[in-house]
C-alpha cells in the first residue's frame, strides 16, 4: 500500500512543483550540494527563494495524514469488545445487531436459570428480591449488555473504516497531484477527479431496541458502523467527485491543497457521526441503568452468622 | 530545491514510450521512443528508388500516424496514472479553457535538420507539411538522410511543446 510512501510523495510534489515553476520563471536549480553553485543570474536567487516559499507548506500538509491512526491498532481492541460479546451470548444464538453476525450462546449463562431453582424453597426476604430483582430480570440484561457491547464495536468498527479509507483518499490526492505535474506541460487541459471514499465510511443504523427490564418505555441505541460490515445498509450514495484543474505549478498545487482540506473536512464529519450515535448512547444507558445493571443483591452483604436470618436466606422450607 | 528526482508512473510512462506506424505507401516505417526521438527506416531496397516529393507525402502520413499513436498512448498511460478510464478531453468550462482550446488549434510548429535539408511543419498538430531540399535523397545515404529527419522530428516535437507551454503560461497565467 502506497500510504506507506506519503512522506516521500509529498518530497517528491515539492520537488517536482519547485522545478516546473523554476524553469516557468526562467530560473535554474541551485546545483545538488557538494557541487559547485552555478555562478548566479539576476534576480536567480530571488525567484528560486520565492518558488520554495509558495511550497514550503506541502511536506506539513501531508505530515497530519501521515500521522493519522492506524487501522491496525483497532484490530486488538476489537478483538477484546469481541471476546466480550461471545461471554454475552444467550439463549441458543444471538445476533448481532449491526453485522448480523451470529454468536453462539455462552452456557454459562443458563446457570442462572438453575439458582432459581436452588433458592425457590428459601423464606428470608434478601432470597426473594434476589428472584425478583436478579435472576428474572438477567436474561434481559444480559441482552441489553450484548447490545450495548455490540453497538460499541460497531463504532470501533466504523472508527477504523474511516482510517482505512481516508489512507485511501490521501494517497490517491498525492497520486493525482504527481500526475498533474508531469501532466500539466502536454497539450490536453490537465483536469482530473478525486472521489472521497471517506464519506462512505459510516453508515447509520436502524435504532437497536432493547429489553425492556422494568416498567416503562425503553429506549433504543443509536448505531452506527462501518458502511461495509452493516448488514442493512443498502447501497451507499456514490461519494463525491470533486474536479480539479492546473495548468500551472501553483495552480496545480493550489489543487492538491484544495483537495486536502476537503479530505480534512470529510474526515470530521464522519467523526462527528460516531461520536453523535456514542453521545445518544450514553444518554440512553445512563437513562435507564435499570436495564444493564441489576441492583446489588442484598446477599452480597449477607456475613456467614446472619445469612440464614430472615433478611438474608432464611431456612428452606 | 535540490537532489535526485523521484518519477511519477506518468512521466515514466512517457519517458518509455514506443509507439510505430508504417507510412500509407509501404515504404517508410517510423516509430517514436521516449518524448521525442523519431527513427524513419525505409523498406528493404526501396529508398533508391525514391523522390523527394513522394518522401514528403510519406512522411507527412507518417507524422499523422505516429502522433494519432502517441496520443493513445498518452490516454492510456495518463489512465493508468489516475487510476480510471480517460480517453480524451472534457469539453472547455469557462472562457479561458475556450481561448486555449482555440488558440491551440493554431499552433503552427516547426522542425529542420540541423543542415536545413528537411524540415517539417504541423498546424494544430492536424496538417502536416514535409519539405526537403530537392536532391538530397540522392545526395544522402539512407541512414544520414534517416538522421536528418530525426533532428527535424525532435526539434518539432519540442517545438510544439515549448509553444503549449508557453500559450499555457500566458492564457492560465502565473497569477491564476
Amino acid at each position: 500500500m502506497s500510504f506507506d510512501n506519503l512522506m516521500q510523495h509529498a518530497y517528491e510534489i515539492q520537488q517536482q512543483a519547485t522545478l516546473k515553476a523554476l524553469t516557468e520563471s526562467g530560473a535554474r536549480p541551485a546545483a545538488p550540494a557538494g557541487e559547485p553553485q552555478l555562478a548566479p543570474r539576476h534576480g536567480e536567487q530571488e525567484t528560486r527563494q520565492r518558488v520554495e516559499q509558495m511550497f514550503g507548506d506541502i511536506p506539513e500538509l501531508f505530515q497530519a495524514f501521515a500521522e493519522m491512526p492506524d487501522p491496525a491498532a483497532f484490530s486488538s481492541r476489537i478483538s477484546v469488545v469481541d471476546q466480550a460479546l461471545k461471554q454475552l451470548s444467550s439463549g441458543w444464538i444471538s445476533e448481532d445487531p449491526v453485522t448480523r453476525a451470529s454468536y453462539r450462546a455462552n452456557h454459562d449463562l443458563d446457570e442462572m436459570l438453575d439458582a432459581e431453582s436452588h433458592i425457590e424453597s428459601w423464606t428470608g426476604r434478601a432470597a426473594m428480591e434476589f428472584k425478583s430483582n436478579f435472576i428474572s430480570p438477567f436474561p434481559s440484561i444480559v441482552y441489553n449488555q450484548f447490545m450495548g457491547i455490540a453497538v460499541l464495536r460497531a463504532a470501533l468498527d466504523a472508527e477504523r473504516e474511516i482510517w482505512v479509507r481516508a489512507r485511501d483518499d490521501i494517497d490517491k490526492i498525492a497520486h493525482d497531484t504527481i500526475t498533474a505535474l508531469d501532466r500539466m506541460d502536454d497539450c490536453g487541459k490537465n483536469e482530473w477527479v478525486m472521489t472521497f471514499t471517506v464519506v462512505s465510511s459510516v453508515a447509520a443504523v436502524a435504532g437497536v431496541a432493547l429489553a425492556p427490564v422494568s416498567f416503562g418505555l425503553s429506549l433504543g441505541l443509536t448505531a452506527v458502523g462501518a458502511s461495509s460490515q452493516v448488514a442493512a445498509a443498502g447501497v451507499p450514495d456514490d461519494p463525491p467527485a470533486v474536479r480539479f484543474q492546473g495548468e500551472t505549478a501553483p495552480a496545480v498545487v493550489d489543487s492538491m491543497r484544495d483537495a486536502i482540506r476537503l479530505l480534512h473536512g470529510y474526515i470530521a464529519e464522519q467523526e462527528q457521526k460516531i461520536a453523535d450515535a456514542l453521545t445518544n448512547c450514553c444518554q440512553a444507558v445512563a437513562q435507564q441503568r435499570d436495564s444493564f445493571v441489576a441492583k446489588r443483591p442484598a446477599l452480597a452483604d449477607a456475613t456467614q452468622s446472619d445469612v440464614t436470618g430472615p433478611l438474608f436466606m432464611g431456612y428452606s422450607t | 530545491m535540490t537532489g535526485e528526482r523521484i518519477v511519477g508512473l506518468l512521466a515514466d510512462r512517457l519517458d518509455n514510450m514506443h509507439v510505430t506506424a508504417v507510412a500509407p505507401g509501404g515504404a517508410i516505417s517510423g516509430e517514436l521512443r521516449g518524448r521525442d526521438c523519431v527513427r524513419v527506416t525505409f523498406a528493404v531496397g526501396r529508398y533508391q528508388w525514391l523522390d523527394e516529393r513522394y518522401v514528403e507525402q510519406q512522411l507527412a502520413g507518417l507524422g499523422r500516424l505516429l502522433w494519432a499513436g502517441r496520443m493513445k498512448a498518452y490516454w492510456a498511460a495518463v489512465s493508468e496514472a489516475l487510476g480510471t478510464s480517460v480517453s480524451g478531453e472534457d469539453p472547455p468550462v469557462g472562457p479561458r479553457d475556450v481561448d486555449y482550446q482555440s488558440a491551440r488549434g493554431g499552433i503552427v510548429a516547426e522542425g529542420r535538420s540541423d543542415d536545413g535539408s528537411v524540415q517539417i511543419e504541423v498546424r494544430g498538430m492536424r496538417d502536416w507539411t514535409v519539405r526537403i531540399v530537392p536532391g538530397s535523397l540522392r545526395r544522402f545515404r539512407e541512414d544520414e538522410f534517416s538522421v536528418r529527419v530525426q533532428q527535424a522530428a525532435t526539434a518539432l516535437i519540442r517545438d510544439q511543446f515549448a509553444q503549449v507551454r508557453s500559450l499555457k503560461d500566458t492564457i492560465y497565467g502565473t497569477a491564476g
